[in-house]
């Protein structure tokens, strides 16, 4: 069950190069210099190179949307660019907040790997420059909230029914009180869509990245508790309501002609909901990974799979027959 | 030298008085010497001169104060330029040098976001080994002062032997 509620761990380690200026004081010359040193260690063998300047504008907002950049990244001026390593599981952002952003995510609940994956990129780049770094502060960075150890760690959770039963709010407050920030599905300021949640460390300084770890894997492990008992109760007093409610979902899903983000991301969440009560079989919807799905009807994925702009109306048309089609085979 | 008191003959007579710490010398000629009684000579000193001079100190302490202040206000990384002020207002730091800038701030502002204030985490390999050197030589420098204040003069005579290799090592890297 836990690796159902829990979509993906995420481990994302910030660090700058002692010589230069943060990205924020950072002249472009630099910027670029710090570019081609970071091209000599993560080979074109290994990585793909994307310049974030000269990618498509298309291109950037699907980066965004699966997780590989930041919106940040985006707005920035100077030179950079992000290395995705060819398994999909790590990707390494330059110039934005900080020189290094390294970013590591692993489907399910495996923060361990997540972890090691990320370190092991770390070691890499510090075999090859020196990191800002002092005995007092551990790693600098430009924002003092990522002192310390620079590590955030995650997990994407999936948590319907404290949602449905409005018990999300309290669930949040309490995870506040305990050091752990609660954000939407793509970061910082984005509200919760399809249920998905992003649980993270606040505190990087004073306790080590096995400690940081630790904690969030008991505070995180509390409220899936929590999930869990509710989706139990629910199916011991509700039964019938809840499989009626998760048919219609799918019976919406598969027939829809017009369907907006809003709407999907609700259906699927129930859909997901099913599926991991073992409501719903897992043949019944084609196998299909849910959370893929999600990603895959957002905004700039779907432009970017038909090829152009498209106006709300043609978005949720190409939306509705995507979802039909993974959902139905 | 003319003379202070009439300004006309020359002055032959020099008088040298200090009061509060500060010397005032006056200059007469014969004839004003003489007719100033036995040389008692007293420079007028009004209450009014005293509270200037007061004051005066009570100013200089307000504006070397004012230039501390303006001072702290607009301390600025040499490396990158950023002074207090634009890290406050944008709360990030332009370089590693600003945490050593605005070290006196730090711990404030750490202790709200962190509850901590020293790092606890990874260190990296490399600057790592640098690291752990250095401290290791301060507990072996810590162990001979205690040998030494034991009178074990064999194991302090061994320690400064593997303090100064140890140092021999590091200046090679």
């Amino acid at each position: 069950m836990n690796d159902a509620i829990i979509v993906s761990s995420r481990v994302r380690l910030a660090r700058n190069i002692s010589k230069y200026p943060f990205p924020n004081r950072l002249k472009n010359e630099d910027a670029q210099q710090i570019l081609k040193q970071m091209q000599i260690i993560f080979a074109k063998k290994e990585y793909n190179y994307i310049d974030i300047k000269s990618n498509p504008n298309i291109d950037n907002l699907v980066l965004v949307e699966n997780h590989v950049i930041s919106v940040e990244m985006l707005k920035s001026e100077i030179d950079r660019a992000v290395f995705v390593d060819k398994n999909d599981t790590s990707s390494i952002m330059i110039n934005e907040e900080d020189h290094i952003r390294i970013q590591s995510i692993v489907r399910g609940n495996n923060m361990e790997n997540a972890f090691k994956y990320a370190t092991n990129i770390d070691d890499k780049i510090e075999k090859k420059l020196e990191y800002a770094y002092n005995k007092e502060y551990g790693y600098l960075t430009a924002c003092p909230t990522n002192v310390g150890t620079a590590m955030r760690a995650s997990y994407m959770i999936h948590l319907p029914t404290l949602e449905v039963t409005n018990q999300i709010k309290n669930a949040v407050t309490f995870l506040g009180k305990l050091g752990v920030t609660v954000r939407g599905m793509h970061g910082e300021g984005t509200e919760a869509k399809g249920s998905m949640y992003q649980v993270s460390n606040q505190v990087t300084l004073g306790q080590s990245e096995t400690e940081i770890i630790e904690r969030l894997n008991d505070v995180v492990a509390q409220i899936i508790n929590q999930e869990i008992k509710l989706r139990n109760k629910i199916y011991n007093e509700q039964k019938l309501k809840l499989t009626d409610e998760i048919y219609r979902a799918y019976g919406t899903l598969t027939n829809a002609k017009l369907i907006s983000v809003k709407e999907a991301m609700l259906l699927l969440s129930y859909l997901k909901l099913g599926v991991d009560m073992e409501i719903i079989e897992k043949t019944f919807i084609n196998n299909i990974d849910i959370f893929s799905l999600m990603t895959k009807i957002q905004k700039a994925n779907i432009e970017k799979s038909v090829g152009r702009k498209l106006q709300i109306t043609e978005r949720d048309e190409y939306r509705a027959n995507m979802i039909q089609k993974e959902l139905r085979g | 030298m003319l003379c202070d008191r009439c300004n006309e003959n020359e002055a032959v007579i020099h008088i040298k008085k200090t009061l509060n710490g500060k010397s005032t010398e006056i200059h007469l000629c014969d004839q004003c010497a003489k007719e100033t009684k036995e040389n008692e000579i007293h420079i007028p000193v009004s209450f009014q001169d005293f509270l200037v001079g007061i004051m005066d100190l009570a100013v200089k302490e307000i504006i070397e104060e004012e230039k501390e202040n303006i001072k702290t206000k607009i301390i600025r990384c040499d490396k990158c330029g950023m002074t207090y002020e634009d890290f406050k207002k944008s709360g990030k730091f332009g370089c590693m040098e600003c945490y050593t800038t605005f070290e006196k701030k730090l711990p404030i502002v750490f202790k709200k976001l962190h509850g901590h204030t020293k790092h606890n985490g990874k260190v990296p390999v490399k600057l790592g080994k640098k690291i752990l050197q250095e401290e290791d030589i301060s507990v072996l420098k810590n162990e001979l002062r205690k040998a030494i204040l034991k009178e074990e003069f064999e194991m302090a005579a061994e320690l400064r032997d593997r303090i100064k290799q140890m140092q021999k090592g590091e200046n090679h890297e």
